[in-house]
């Protein structure tokens, strides 16, 4: 573990690496003195990975290789900046958190509609949704709907907020479609999976278009979309 | 091979390939690089790896890089849930068979392993 003060500034960073090249590095670079007694809570609440395209990672390996004010700095800088997302970057977030509920359910509906619901592989699929409420999922996805507007929305103004749950609005509604079809797998009911496959599957690519058509009204219309 | 972030979809793709090859997963880098051999037949691996960053995280580039690199001969497939055209010809001049979008079309995947596991 290294411990860097720069003292012109007043910002201090620690850095504790494992692995034999950069494959863990946790860094803290805060103002302030530290604490020695909290540096694992420090470390670890810190801790990054990345890749060497992302502009913290290079900073990162600069401060590393040559710690110094000058990098550590550069370092500091980086981390402040947060990112710029305009609205269809957030709402790209926000579908694809939706949609990882459901497209592990739509690559098995898939493929046991491919088999004619084979009974070996209908076994497999129903092994893997037993512990799955269905109602859990529709409370999951408006929590993620909820915590998405928490950490990504708080600076966006009025209009975006109602286009966001507009958006939210039509998503959910797909979502209810897709509920029956997750009851029959959860419940092993395999008459009432092929009678609710098709229905899913309209659903879940409605879902998936409604996010689609706005990220292409928000490309034509960029400026409003920052 | 298949790396993905998300379990859950690994374990779906793992199933619906599971009549036609022995499928390995992977969440991350790292973990590709533990599971990647000269027996590896295919490669498929999601563009993003970092959930938090949909759109923005390019790990899967990294796993590219990194197969290609190292094993040169493995084909290897490269999905996305986004319309990154710049993503999909980075990957292609690195060396990437073909670029999938997400949803994955399991008829189409099923057809693709088997044209390039052959």
């Amino acid at each position: 573990m290294l411990q860097i003060d720069d003292t012109t500034s007043n910002v201090n960073a620690v850095i504790a690496q494992h692995g034999s090249q950069y494959d863990e590095i946790y860094v803290a670079a805060h103002e302030g003195s530290v604490n020695r007694q909290n540096l694992s809570r420090v470390a670890a609440s810190a801790d990054f990975s990345g890749v060497r395209e992302d502009p913290l990672y290079e900073a990162l390996l600069g401060f590393v290789e040559r710690p110094d004010s000058g990098t550590l700095a550069r370092l500091c800088k980086v981390i402040k900046k947060k990112p710029d997302l305009d609205l269809a970057q957030r709402l790209s977030i926000l579908k694809h958190r939706l949609a990882h509920l459901f497209t592990p359910i739509d690559i098995d509906l898939q493929g046991l509609m491919a088999t004619n619901f084979r009974e070996d592989y209908w076994r497999e699929v129903v092994r893997a949704y037993e512990e799955i409420e269905p109602s859990k999922l529709v409370e999951k996805a408006e929590r993620i709907k909820d915590e998405f507007c928490d950490e990504f929305c708080k600076d966006v103004n009025q209009r975006q907020k109602q286009r966001i749950n507009g958006v939210w609005v039509q998503a959910k509604e797909q979502i209810l479609e897709m509920m029956p079809l997750i009851e029959a797998l959860t419940g092993r009911d395999m008459k009432r999976c092929k009678e609710q496959a098709d229905k899913f599957r309209e659903a879940f690519s409605r879902f998936l278009a409604i996010f689609e058509e706005l990220a292409e009204e928000l490309a034509k219309s960029s400026p409003e979309t920052k | 091979l298949i790396v993905d972030d998300i379990v859950e979809y690994l374990h779906a793709l793992q199933r619906a390939l599971m009549d036609i090859c022995d499928v390995d997963i992977a969440q991350s880098l790292e973990e590709a690089k533990n599971a990647l051999s000269e027996n590896t037949s295919l490669l498929l691996v999601d563009i993003c790896l970092d959930e938090s960053k949909p759109g923005i995280d390019r790990g899967g580039v990294e796993v590219l890089k990194w197969a290609k690199a190292h094993y040169p001969k493995i084909p290897v497939v490269m999905m996305s849930a986004y319309r990154d055209f710049d993503a999909a010809v980075e990957c292609l001049n690195l060396g990437a068979t073909k670029f999938l979008k997400k949803p994955i079309d399991i008829a189409e995947l099923k057809s693709l392993v088997k044209e390039l596991v052959k």
